[in-house]
């Protein structure tokens, strides 16, 4: 569940990125920070605890900071976070972000799940069948799944087209399970 | 005044047996003269004295003889109505409690009737209990059967359902290919594409 903090601080570095036309650049920004505190546990833990002092995680923060190539207004969007003690939501931030970049490029993600590794050729039928069906610009991610033992699962936000084997099989399950 | 009178009669008993027995001296001692005559003037005097005795006697004890003889047959009517009194008390007594002993009886029976027909209504009432529970026994056993059944049907679709899937599942494993997957992917794109 995101909060609304983190809506609001989306939204006006959103803003801000609309306004210098660099939204995808400060998306990136934002993403690769953010995917750095996801994937370390301990230094969410430690951003998120409050018996360390602020100067302690500013200077981690930066040192983190310093290591990327970000852009300014990142920079100066992150130092903000840690001194509203903010930084531990930054994960959220990026989501809603993400969201409104999407919404406002017209573009969608798209998670493809497939039991076989699948062609150059028709990831581009897929992606282009897709993007009839949702009017948008498709961002696919592919995903190997063998257990779907065949077929193809495709999450388009909220909702799942599930093509695969798998899902066959288990409707034929309850299909003659329940047939009386 | 009773005294009186048995001291006078005691007072005559004596003069009584005194003038007997002076007649008697008298009568035993006059008959030096003419021994034929001596008999005749015996006799008289013993005559008299057995009248004077009987008399005496007679008004001594008749009025008692009488009066026991009086009494006696009044005693034995008394006795006599006494008794049909008491026969007929005895008698009332007797329908009294023979009327009591028919009412006694005839509410024995009633009570028997009763009670017997209580029986009759519990045996009844017991069977109509008895043939419930055993009506009931027989479907809830039907049921229990049918249920056992069922389940044992589903359970054996089941198994039949499940191995038949993971049958299916072995075959695909085995056989489905790279070529068949991608016409799968495309049969199954064109038919989102063309729901949607």
């Amino acid at each position: 569940m995101i909060s609304n903090i983190s809506k609001r601080y989306a939204r006006a570095f959103f803003e801000i990125a609309a306004q210098e036309k660099q939204l995808e650049k400060y998306y990136n920004d934002i993403k690769q920070v953010a995917s750095i505190i996801i994937q370390d546990n301990e230094l969410r833990d430690f951003l998120a605890n409050p018996v360390f002092e602020q100067a302690v995680k500013k200077n981690v923060v930066e040192k983190i900071i310093s290591k990327l190539q970000l852009s300014n207004m990142t920079i100066n969007f992150l130092k903000l976070l840690v001194d509203k003690q903010r930084i531990g939501v930054l994960p959220d931030i990026e989501i809603c972000y993400r969201q409104m970049m999407d919404e406002a490029l017209k573009k969608v993600r798209v998670n493809l799940k497939t039991a076989f590794p699948l062609s150059t050729g028709m990831q581009a039928y897929i992606s282009s069948n897709l993007e009839k069906l949702t009017g948008r610009q498709v961002e696919m991610t592919v995903e190997k799944d063998p257990t779907l033992l065949g077929g193809i699962v495709i999450g388009v936000g909220d909702t799942l087209y599930d093509g695969s084997i798998k899902n066959q099989l288990n409707n034929m399950r309850n299909l003659l399970g329940e047939a009386r | 005044m009773k005294n009186l009178f048995k001291s006078a009669q005691l007072f005559f008993l004596f003069s009584v047996l005194f003038l007997l027995l002076v007649s008697i001296g008298y009568a035993s001692g006059g008959g030096e003269d003419s021994h034929e005559g001596s008999k005749w003037f015996d006799f008289f005097w013993k005559t008299l004295d057995f009248v004077i005795l009987v008399g005496f006697l007679y008004w001594l004890m008749a009025a008692r003889i009488k009066d026991f003889f009086v009494g006696r047959r009044q005693e034995i009517k008394d006795s006599l109505e006494k008794t049909v009194q008491q026969k007929a008390e005895a008698e009332s007594k007797f329908r009294e409690y023979s009327e009591k002993i028919d009412k006694a009886s005839a509410e024995i029976a009633g009570i028997f009737e009763m009670i017997k027909a209580q029986g009759v209504a519990e045996k009844q009432k017991i069977i109509e209990d008895a043939e419930k529970i055993a009506k009931k026994m027989k479907e809830d056993a039907q049921m229990r059967t049918q249920q056992e059944l069922k389940k044992a049907s589903d359970q054996l679709r089941a198994e039949a359902v499940q191995l038949s899937v993971e049958m299916a599942e072995e075959i695909l494993k085995r056989n489905i290919t790279t070529q068949d997957h991608e016409a799968m992917v495309k049969e199954y794109m064109e038919k989102v594409v063309n729901k949607n």
